[in-house]
């Protein structure tokens, strides 16, 4: 095959015309897109041509521009692409590694495997990914190497299972943060149990331009149905490719199949594009469900796979997507749903997992590299294993002598280090470890809450400054360690959280003969500084949509001085020697470790609070449509939902006589466990590390709209009664129940 | 932080690593530059698809200045495209604050965090730049170029030109003049004068910052950064001086920007360090 000029620019255009009929596409288009992968340019023309045209161009050029970049031996390592891969036809491909070219290339709807074999000019030809980052290059080759905990993968396994089998799941909700192995123990299963993955990805095109800004949304709708419907070509060919993604399913039809969504239709901020995705969904779901009453195919279960984080203050939707703001409770509360939350990695199984990386490294770089056990261990704290692959390759390559940054396959002899942890090395991981609200934060509230001061007797530089005679009380004699001004630049995440960690952690420091007085100060100018923040003066309590004011230079220092006053305020209130002490236990009668630093409690609650809220807001919305919410399998549903005819609920009323009735109807339904996450009274379970990593873990036991302490409203239905009782907490302390509502009034 | 240098040293790294190539194989996009998602779609994605003849082991780069202000739909788009392409292009990310890079991408990246330059290696670089340039200059005005650039390179080396050029030596009275920000030699002895209770010295020096026409705003956070600073308070005024001057610099921001609020301030920071008995009312 020849190869075209890299500027082949009308050739690129006429290309995605071809694409026109779908009928013939595949093999009208096959040379062109052969050549056009050897052009190599991605200029992607915006044409005249309609979105679903570009789309499928791009997913060609997408699919060429990867398997170019890959090379063909170690396809078979890669499992990351996997998942990338959309042609799901893969193990094929594998089959065809050595290339026949000329056998292949007669065969319609083969790619040519030239395109594989092509040589690489901007790189040496190596066998291995020798470019790849490390988290890339070496990833797990099965679910033995899975960093992930075994329990996590064999649900998501039976799970799978389970949707295959077709007993109504439908819909998986992968969540965690980021780096937790989400993507990569569904594309290692999809190994394992055999099944192929559909994904959808964005179109590359601008479509805002051309079209109706929702029209990525509605190729989404349409992607999902087609992807659910439509069977992949059944052809007796090795290896099948179908145009793109619109019906991006290939293979034999007996196959199973899985829809993939990582990627999320990218104009999602927009709420009308949010409510077209989540109809998408739940249209999805809806014809799933009934596929499987009338017993026709085994559709394809959905896999959606979100990063979340710990919800910022001030963080707007856009930054950080939920499961619950993308999906809606409806959706997330669908029967067809399991959410399935994945923890940060554990240090030991990271620990491993590092270890391996470099066992690989070694095998294939043929050297070893010995990174003495206390860094490892270093890397290992952080929780997110893509991360702790590129500090240890970045590590790595600062070993070497080298003064210039080499890749890894270049330094392999240079490194035999030191089994302690030098200087250079704490340096190196000090420098790049640091992440985000993580250690940064902690380690800056450790400083103020502790509150350590220069022995007097010590000091050499000149004697604190002391006020005058008169105000002595206010004398503090000891020089405080702590640089308040430059710790401003340490904290390591905004203001604003750094601020509420002092408040979650000031208390057991406060501890000592002058308690009362000390938690005086500290408060006092806790709220002192809560006050002069800039921005929480002006939104409101749900900051889903609060504008964020524009980074202006006085906003910035109001901050500055917000923290200021916070971090002055505690040092200069605290006791000097502080022993820390924890004033209550958490109620389980296990005294709260006293050395713990903890995340703000309302950052923690904020999560649950958007989904408590989401679920109230659409049961009131049930309860007074006027279509009856099918229930189905119970009889209560309809009394209820025909009764209540009113047009609008007052909220209070809602939670606190309706939807407590409804609770006890519905229980043992699925619905019930909606309502029972509205009315039933829970604590918010105690942080067990001060990690954030335990975060996710934590949030099994859904919060709950609570009344007032003892003030819960009594129900007079007796059966109801016992259950509300037998939920309440046992120890009525105040810090356990979280109150997330603030209307709620006592009715009785 | 603004003027630390991040910018530049992956610009230098770029340029050592790829040498001759430099033009081609590296995609540099600014805040200035337009980064929607169309961008990170089509021109990134292009750039990562192109193909570029690079020594062994060298890979375009893809600079991405000031990610920070990217929105996060953008940032989205761009998490895929990175690991695609990882094997051809790496892909580094400049900002000042990293919380606002989403989460997917902080995971995808080794994170390097740039500290705040210290003074002292300001004060070297703008030696060095002195005398390069031959500028005449002494050693006030070095130090206050270090004071109103609070650690921003760029900052200081544009102060130092702007008054090399508009008053031909470099002295801190010229420098001041130049930032147009009050003279925080002034600010600090009305500080003091705080500290020691004479409300007319202070109030003095306030009216007269007032009437060389500095706007409450410019007032105020001089006023912040001085006392944030300054040695000589006792912790307990430092912490009680940053809260009454926080209030006023909230009273401002919200629009009241008169000398009354400036001069309230000032009294009340006076008041802070006297004794509390002269404030009784004498008993009848």
């Amino acid at each position: 095959m020849k190869r075209k000029a890299p500027s082949d620019l009308s050739l690129t255009q006429s290309t995605p015309l071809d694409f026109c009929d779908p009928a013939k596409s595949g093999q009208k288009s096959r040379p062109e897109t052969n050549e056009f992968a050897k052009t190599n340019i991605a200029m992607e023309a915006p044409g005249p041509f309609d979105d679903v045209i570009e789309d499928d161009y791009d997913s060609f050029d997408e699919i060429f521009t990867q398997h170019f970049a890959d090379d063909g031996t170690c396809l078979r390592e890669d499992v990351r692409n996997v998942a990338n891969d959309r042609e799901g036809a893969r193990p094929f491909h594998q089959k065809e590694l050595p290339y026949s070219q000329s056998s292949n290339t007669t065969k319609r709807f083969v790619i040519p495997p030239v395109c594989y074999s092509q040589p690489r000019l901007f790189r040496p030809f190596n066998a291995d990914h020798a470019d790849l980052p490390w988290a890339q290059r070496f990833p797990p080759k099965d679910i033995s190497e899975l960093a992930v905990h075994s329990r996590k993968i064999s649900d998501v396994k039976t799970w799978l299972n389970n949707a295959f089998r077709g007993t109504g799941e439908r819909l998986l909700i992968l969540r965690g943060p980021s780096g937790s192995g989400k993507t990569i123990t569904v594309s290692i299963l999809s190994e394992t149990l055999g099944f192929e993955i559909i994904e959808w990805r964005n179109p590359a095109a601008s479509d805002s331009v051309t079209n109706l800004p929702n029209s990525v949304a509605l190729q989404f709708g349409d992607f999902l149905e087609r992807a659910n419907e439509l069977r992949g070509l059944d052809l007796d060919l090795p290896s099948n490719f179908s145009e793109g993604q619109r019906g991006a399913i290939e293979g034999f039809s007996p196959r199973r199949r899985l829809i993939l969504i990582e990627e999320f239709p990218s104009l999602i901020t927009q709420s009308s594009n949010l409510s077209l995705f989540r109809m998408a969904v739940q249209r999805y779901l809806v014809t799933a469900g009934s596929a499987r009453e009338m017993d026709i195919v085994p559709c394809s279960p959905m896999v959606i796979i979100i990063s979340e984080t710990l919800l910022d203050s001030c963080s707007s939707f856009s930054d950080n997507i939920t499961a619950h703001r993308l999906l809606g409770p409806a959706i997330c509360n669908h029967p067809g749903t399991r959410i399935i939350d994945f923890n940060s990695i554990a240090p030991t199984f990271m620990f491993r997992a590092l270890n391996l990386i470099l066992e690989k490294e070694g095998r294939v770089s043929k050297s070893e590299r010995a990174l003495s056990p206390a860094t490892m261990r270093s890397l290992s704290q952080n929780g997110d294993i893509r991360s702790a692959a590129a500090r240890l390759e970045f590590i790595c390559l600062k070993s070497s002598n080298s003064a210039v940054m080499k890749k890894p396959s270049k330094v392999k002899k240079a490194s035999r280090r030191a089994p302690t942890l030098t200087s250079v090395e704490e340096q190196a991981l000090g420098l790049i470890t640091q992440r985000e609200t993580t250690l940064g934060l902690f380690h800056a509230v450790g400083k103020v809450v502790y509150n350590k001061r220069d022995d007097p007797s010590s000091k050499k530089d000149g004697q604190p400054v002391m006020p005058p005679s008169y105000l002595r009380q206010y004398g503090r004699p000891r020089i405080s360690q702590v640089q308040v001004n430059e710790l401003y630049n340490e904290t390591g995440t905004d203001t604003q959280t750094f601020i509420s960690t002092l408040h979650e952690n000031y208390v057991p420091s406060c501890d000592g003969a002058s308690f009362t007085e000390c938690l005086d100060d500290c408060i006092s100018a806790l709220s002192d500084s809560d006050l002069l923040y800039p921005i929480s003066k002006r939104t409101n309590r749900f900051f889903i949509h609060a504008t964020r004011n524009s980074a202006a230079v006085e906003t910035l220092r109001q901050q500055e001085i917000s923290y200021q006053v916070a971090a002055r305020g505690l040092l200069f209130a605290l006791p000097y020697p502080v022993s820390r002490k924890s004033p209550f236990n958490d109620g389980i009668g296990t005294p709260r470790h006293s050395q713990q630093l903890l995340y703000p409690t309302s950052l923690r609650s904020l999560h649950i609070m958007e989904e408590v809220e989401g679920l109230v807001a659409l049961w009131s919305s049930r309860l007074l449509s006027s279509i009856s919410y099918p229930a189905p399998g119970s009889i209560g549903a309809r009394n209820v939902s025909q009764t209540v005819t009113a047009t609008m609920i007052p909220r209070s009323d809602l939670i606190l006589h309706q939807l407590p009735y409804m609770a006890c109807l519905f229980r043992g339904a699925s619905e019930g466990q909606e309502l029972e996450k509205i009315t039933k009274l829970t604590r918010l379970q105690p942080q067990a590390s001060n990690k954030a990593r335990t975060f996710f873990g934590e949030l099994g036991a859904p919060g709950a709209n609570v009344g007032l302490l003892g003030e819960i409203p009594k129900t007079r239905i007796r059966g109801w009664d016992n259950t509300l009782e037998s939920h309440l907490p046992s120890v009525t302390d105040e810090r356990e129940l979280t109150l997330s509502d603030d209307e709620i009034i006592d009715d009785g | 932080m603004p003027g630390i240098g991040k910018t530049t040293s992956i610009l230098c790294l770029a340029r050592q690593l790829l040498g001759d190539a430099y033009k081609e194989a590296v995609l540099e996009l600014n805040a200035s530059d337009e980064r929607g998602i169309d961008v990170v779609r089509n021109r990134i994605k292009g750039f990562a698809q192109k193909k570029v003849t690079l020594p062994p082991g060298r890979h375009k780069i893809v600079i991405l200045d000031e990610a920070d202000s990217m929105t996060s739909g953008a940032q989205q788009a761009l998490r895929r495209t990175m690991e695609i392409y990882s094997s051809t292009t790496r892909f580094a990310f400049a900002c000042n604050q990293s919380n606002k890079i989403i989460e997917p991408i902080q995971s995808r990246c080794a994170i390097l965090r740039y500290a705040r330059l210290t003074d002292g290696q300001v004060v070297k670089r703008l030696k060095q730049v002195c005398d390069a340039e031959q500028v005449e200059h002494n050693e006030e005005g070095i130090a206050a170029l270090v004071f109103s650039a609070e650690g921003d390179m760029r900052q200081a080396i544009n102060n130092l030109q702007s008054t090399w050029s508009g008053f031909g030596f470099v002295s801190g009275d010229n420098v001041f003049r130049v930032v147009d920000s009050p003279h925080p030699i002034k600010v600090q002895a009305m500080i003091k004068a705080c500290w020691e209770g004479k409300v007319d010295v202070a109030l003095d020096t306030l009216n007269e910052l007032w009437d060389l026409g500095y706007s409450s705003h410019d007032i105020i956070s001089t006023m912040f950064r001085v006392t944030k600073t300054i040695p000589s308070l006792s912790e307990h005024s430092k912490l009680e001086f940053i809260r009454e001057i926080g209030f006023t610099h909230m009273r401002i921001l919200d629009g009241v920007q008169s000398v009354l609020q400036l001069s309230g301030c000032v009294s009340k920071l006076c008041k802070i360090n006297m004794k509390p008995q002269l404030f009784e009312p004498p008993r009848s």
